[in-house]
Formats: C-alpha cells, sequence, structure tokens
C-alpha cells in the first residue's frame, strides 16, 4: 500500500527534528531514510509508528489517514535496532504475540496460530528455536526473531530502525541480501532507517538523504551517487574532495589555475564549491594537458590505491583513486611528479539562489594565475582571497 | 578471573567472612545453641500453647498480607515516581524513605494516634465500623508502613533503567494497555517485585517497635510474637522460653525467604543463556 507524506513537522522545544518533510512511497517499495544521526530519519519512522506524532502535517495510507489511527490498529510492523524482544518469552511465543493481544473475536485459534509461528520461524530459517529464549541466541538470529514477530501481524508497512546497527559486519552484510530478497518476495512498503550509506545504497529502491530535519535528496542509489543534489550529500556519500573556487568572465578560478569549460551565465562571479570523488581524478593520458601535482602518500587498498595529491597553484589536497595496475606501470611512489586531470566538478553556489552545476573543465587551456600571484580578489563581498 | 576490579580477594574474602561469622552467624548460633540445650519436651510445652501458636500466625500471616500489600502498593509508586512528572515529585520521592528514619516507636504512637476511635482518621472510620488501633488491622497497618520503602527502592532504580522498546514494540503489535503490562512489563518486574517483597516480609517479621503501639497487645488476639519473647525474658532470670521462640520465628523466617528465593530462581529462568 502507498503512503504519501506531507509536510511532516515536528519539533523537541527549540529543535526542529523534522521540518516538512515530505514523500511518497509506492506500494512495494523499499525506500531508505538515510543521513547522520539527529537528521531526524528516526523521528520520522516513530511518526509513521504511531510512537511519536507530528506537530504538522499529514500521512495518508491508501486515501485513509493513518496518523488518525492508534499506534495499536496501525498494522505497522517495527524492528528495532537492539531488537526489543520479550526476553522473558520463549521465540515461538514472541512471535505469537501480535496474534494473541488481539481481541477474542478476531483472534485466531490457539492451532491456527502455532502453525502460523512455525510458518514464520521457517520463512526466517529458524526452524527448531521455538523454545530457546532470546538470551540463548546470537544478534543475527534475535533480529531475524524480531522480523519475524513484525511480520505475524501480516503489516501493510514495515518499518526497520537500524536493524542491523548492532550486528557483526559479516552478519550483516549476510543479513542484508537476504532481507531484501525476503522483502522482495513479499512485496511489503518498506521503511529502512541507517546511517550506513552501503546499506541504504545496497537494499533500497530509493533513497531518501536526510540532514537537519529536512530532505536533501531523493532518488536512486545510483543518482544519489553520480548526482547529488546539495554539497551534504555529495559530502555524505561516498568519498569526496572539495575545493573552494570562484567563476569570473567565464572562468573557473580554482586553487590557483584558471579552467575553461561551460559555465552558466548566473555563476558568473560567485563563489562556488567545487566538488569530485577520488575516481574522476584520472592520470593525464601521454601528451595531453593536465594539472601537475605531486604524490604526497599511497595507500594499497586491495586492487584499488587510494593516492592523496598536492595540486600545484596554491598547494590544494585532494584525494584520487587509481588501480594497482596503473599504479605499477607508471612506477608511482611517493614525492612522484604526476600530471591530472579532473573529470567532472560539481559546482554549487550558496547564498541567495542556491544552484548545482556539473563542469568538465578543458584542461588544455587551463593557466596559473601566476601573474596575479599574491594579489587578493574579492570573493563576494565578505571575503578576500589570495590567489 | 584475571582483572578483578577490587583488589585483594584475599582481604575482600576475609572482611566479608568476619562480617558474616562473628555479627550474623554467633548470635544466631548462640541462639541454636541455646535453645538447643533445652530438650524437646521443653520446646514443645513453648510452642505448643494457643497464645504462642495465635501469635505466631498472626507474625508470619500479617507479614505476608502486609508483603503483598507493600508489593501492589509499592510497584504503584514506584511507577508513577520514575514515569510520571509531577510538581513535589522529589519531595514525594524523599518521603518514602522516611519509614526507615523514623524510630519505630514514634511510627507506632502516630499511627495509633490517628487510628485511635478518636484520632483524626480513626473518628471517621468509628461510623463505618472500621477499627484499626488495638485490632490485627492495625497490626497489619504498622507492618505496611515499614515495609513499603524496601519495594519502592528497589523497584526505582530497575524501572528507571528499564528499556522502552519491549514496550512500545507490544504497542505496535496491537496490545492494550493493560496487555502491555501483565505480558511485558510485569514479567520483567517480577524478580525485582519479589526481591521487595522479600526484604518487606522480613522486616514485618521482624517488626517490634511500631507494631506493640497500635496493637494494644491482647493475648490471643494482637500478640505477636517478637512481644511474647521480651515478655518471657521479662518475666524472669532463665532465657530458654525466650530461645525457642526466637529459633521458632528464626526457621520460620528461613523458610519463607528461602521459597520466595526459588520463585525467584524459577521466575528468573530464561535469563540463563546456554
Amino acid at each position: 500500500m502507498g503512503i504519501t507524506i506531507d509536510g511532516l513537522a515536528r519539533r523537541y522545544g527549540a529543535f526542529a527534528a523534522l521540518e516538512r518533510v515530505s514523500l511518497d512511497i509506492a506500494d512495494g517499495e523499499f525506500v531508505a531514510l538515510l543521513g547522520p544521526s539527529g537528521s531526524g530519519k528516526t523521528t520520522l519512522l516513530r511518526i509513521l509508528a504511531g510512537l511519536d506524532d507530528p506537530d504538522e502535517g499529514r500521512v495518508r495510507r491508501d486515501g485513509e489517514d493513518l496518523l488518525a489511527l492508534d499506534a495499536r490498529e496501525r498494522h505497522v510492523g517495527l524492528v528495532f535496532q537492539h531488537y526489543a524482544l520479550f526476553a522473558h518469552m520463549t521465540v515461538a511465543d514472541n512471535v505469537a504475540f501480535g496474534l494473541r493481544v488481539r481481541p477474542r473475536s478476531q483472534r485466531p485459534a490457539r492451532r491456527e496460530i502455532a502453525a502460523r509461528v512455525a510458518e514464520l520461524l521457517k520463512r526466517v530459517q529458524l526452524e527448531g528455536y521455538e523454545r530457546r529464549y532470546p538470551a540463548q541466541l546470537s544478534g543475527g538470529q534475535r533480529q531475524r526473531v524480531a522480523l519475524a514477530r513484525a511480520l505475524a501481524i501480516e503489516p501493510s508497512l514495515l518499518l526497520l530502525d537500524e536493524p542491523f546497527g548492532a550486528l557483526d559486519a559479516q552478519v550483516r552484510v549476510a543479513l542484508r541480501g537476504w532481507l531484501r530478497d525476503l522483502q522482495r518476495s513479499l512485496g511489503l512498503t518498506t521503511v529502512l532507517v541507517t546511517h550506513d550509506q552501503e546499506e541504504a545504497l545496497e537494499m533500497a529502491d530509493r533513497v531518501v538523504v536526510m540532514n537537519r530535519g529536512r530532505i536533501e535528496q531523493i532518488g536512486t542509489p545510483a543518482q544519489i551517487y553520480r548526482e547529488p543534489a546539495t554539497p551534504f550529500v555529495h559530502d555524505f556519500i561516498g568519498r569526496s574532495n572539495r575545493l573552494d573556487g570562484y567563476v569570473e568572465h567565464g572562468r573557473l578560478l580554482l586553487s590557483g589555475y584558471a579552467l575553461q569549460g561551460e559555465l552558466p551565465m548566473m555563476l558568473d562571479d560567485r563563489a562556488v564549491s567545487a566538488w569530485l570523488r577520488p575516481e574522476q581524478v584520472t592520470l593525464a593520458p601521454r601528451g595531453e594537458a593536465g594539472w601537475p601535482a605531486r604524490i604526497t602518500r599511497l595507500q594499497v587498498a586491495g586492487s584499488a590505491v587510494r593516492v592523496a595529491l598536492t595540486l600545484a597553484g596554491q598547494g590544494a589536497q585532494i584525494e584520487a583513486e587509481w588501480s594497482e595496475e596503473e599504479v605499477s606501470r607508471h612506477a608511482l611512489a611517493e614525492g612522484s611528479a604526476v600530471t591530472v586531470q579532473l573529470r567532472t566538478l560539481t559546482l554549487f553556489a550558496e547564498g541567495r539562489e542556491p544552484s548545482r552545476h556539473v563542469f568538465r573543465p578543458r584542461h588544455d587551456t587551463m593557466v596559473p594565475l601566476t601573474q596575479a600571484a599574491g594579489a587578493t580578489v574579492d570573493i563576494g563581498p565578505w571575503l578576500h582571497r589570495k590567489l | 578471573m584475571r582483572n578483578r576490579a577490587l583488589p585483594g580477594f584475599g582481604l575482600s574474602l576475609g572482611v566479608t567472612l568476619a562480617w558474616l561469622g562473628g555479627i550474623v552467624l554467633l548470635p544466631l548460633a548462640a541462639l541454636a545453641w541455646k535453645s538447643a540445650s533445652l530438650g524437646p519436651a521443653t520446646w514443645w510445652a513453648q510452642v505448643s500453647t494457643r497464645r504462642v501458636l495465635h501469635a505466631l500466625s498472626l507474625s508470619f500471616g500479617g507479614a505476608l498480607a502486609a508483603a503483598v500489600i507493600d508489593m501492589l502498593l509499592g510497584l504503584l509508586l514506584a511507577w508513577v515516581l520514575v514515569r510520571h512528572r509531577f510538581p513535589l515529585r522529589r519531595l514525594c520521592d524523599a518521603l518514602v524513605d522516611l519509614p526507615f528514619a523514623l524510630p519505630t516507636a514514634v511510627a507506632g504512637i502516630a499511627l495509633t494516634a490517628l487510628y485511635a476511635p478518636e484520632g483524626w482518621i480513626g473518628r471517621w472510620l468509628q461510623p463505618l465500623g472500621v477499627q484499626v488501633a488495638y485490632t490485627r488491622l492495625g497490626v497489619l497497618l504498622a507492618m505496611v508502613f515499614v515495609g513499603l520503602p524496601f519495594v519502592v527502592r528497589t523497584l526505582q532504580p530497575v524501572l528507571e533503567s528499564l528499556e522502552r522498546e519491549p514496550e512500545e514494540a507490544a504497542l505496535t503489535l496491537g496490545a492494550g494497555p493493560w496487555q502491555r503490562f501483565r505480558r511485558v512489563l510485569l514479567p520483567m518486574l517480577a524478580p525485582t517485585l519479589l526481591t521487595g517483597f522479600a526484604l518487606a516480609l522480613a522486616r514485618a517479621v521482624g517488626e517490634y517497635g511500631s507494631v506493640i503501639y497500635i496493637s494494644g497487645n491482647l493475648p490471643m488476639r494482637t500478640e505477636i510474637v517478637p512481644l511474647l519473647i521480651v515478655q518471657k525474658l521479662d518475666s524472669g532470670g532463665d532465657t530458654g522460653p525466650a530461645a525457642v521462640l526466637g529459633a521458632v520465628m528464626l526457621a520460620a523466617s528461613l523458610l519463607v525467604l528461602l521459597a520466595v528465593n526459588a520463585l525467584q530462581r524459577w521466575n528468573r529462568r530464561w535469563t540463563e543463556a546456554g
């Protein structure tokens, strides 16, 4: 069942946990709410579960007002980070709980409950554990019991609050794929809250990146990674380099160089932050122009090598990621002088009209700002920068 | 056991054993020794009188009833103090300890003054046909009064550190308020409740000061065993009869506390992993 979230706001005293958050979730979709702690993702989840109430906004499930329903009546399955199992009940009793507390008229017969529990435990691969207590299970097993317990009430919406947060790395990765497959086979609308981008990008159909109670970007995992909508998303997702620059006469002044390329008029005379991923910093092919740089650190991480570079000009530090093969072919070492190209820069101009622009610099026409070295230029009315 | 938090295992064990031996076991052993030196016939003669049997039933029956009441009342009090925020909460919290600090005789006299037929509360109960002072009800009241802080103070820290998530999970699974309390909260609190019960019970059994003032000490009606012991000591030079009664009380208390302990272990069976 589809969920429509419209203008949700929640304040705790002076702190705004959610600010006018709107989001549509399609039937059967797996959505991940991704953000640092305090970004409002858990608040949003708790509001959906009925454990917290928004100050403003609406949530509809197939046209029905979800917020008007008590948490008891929502049929929302919730899985907690720390499992929240009933420690004094066996695995089977935990799973059966949601069925046993139903009013007598809606409660399935004892035998039906037992059959349903057996079926659910089979689904989460815990057959034979019926009589164990939670304290006798591993973390991964406990979380699967919690999932079976949530599924027992046949929820129309499944909420997962950092479900793998308390597990070992190995168990976490194994459970991720398994849970994704289970969710697909059930066709259950699911919202996952996590601060682990790998988890979000790997599991979700769509990722909602949140920051300070607002949604920064909504998109598929590929969109989020390749086309970050805001500096925050670029910084938060994956690895990023940030350089501060200034646009002047159709050129981007960046760390002591002037770069030409397509720049929209609206960026003229504005300070921008230029972002790029380590894999977008490449070695210039033989005979092509590029940016002179010096390798300050080489760190082999499996097949990839992380390379710290100091760019000529103002000596900006950036990070590149090259293949091990490439590094050994060019016999690169710490201290080597190289020529690099910055393939794609994502420019963000902040201020009155925030804007985002993808810039592909032409390296053959780049010129050092030597003649102006030592002079200061105004970057905005408030900032003076030495070129 | 390498990294011990307390240094000097030998020293701490020594202190523990010396304490248990010198301060707890030695007087009890003396009591057992003294009473054992009397023949079975003396024992029987001392214990089987109707007056003593009656006092025993009042002491233990009253204490059990008081401990049950304390458990329920204490749960309510601890719940309100921990889960609710209201004006003067800190003051109320501090008041809970008062029965600990008050000399029990003072408590007994105050309760008597309040509940006597002409007292502040007693005068309103009198027309309803309820008499508290100088009755078994009064004994029960005094026992409840002295035992209550034990339950509240054992429950409070546990309630405070209790995870809210299992309750929230129960809520999203469709459980109503009573179901959440009965099926989730109460089982989690049960071991602590039993500890509080045992403490309140032990206190009520041994209570002397406050009970003797409010009970009126009517033989066969409102007389408790500790009072009988004191009377036997006062009546003559021989401490034998008093020792017999003391030993009986000790044995009975031990049995009750062992039973509570067993119940507690059964109740905590789910925490043992493996």
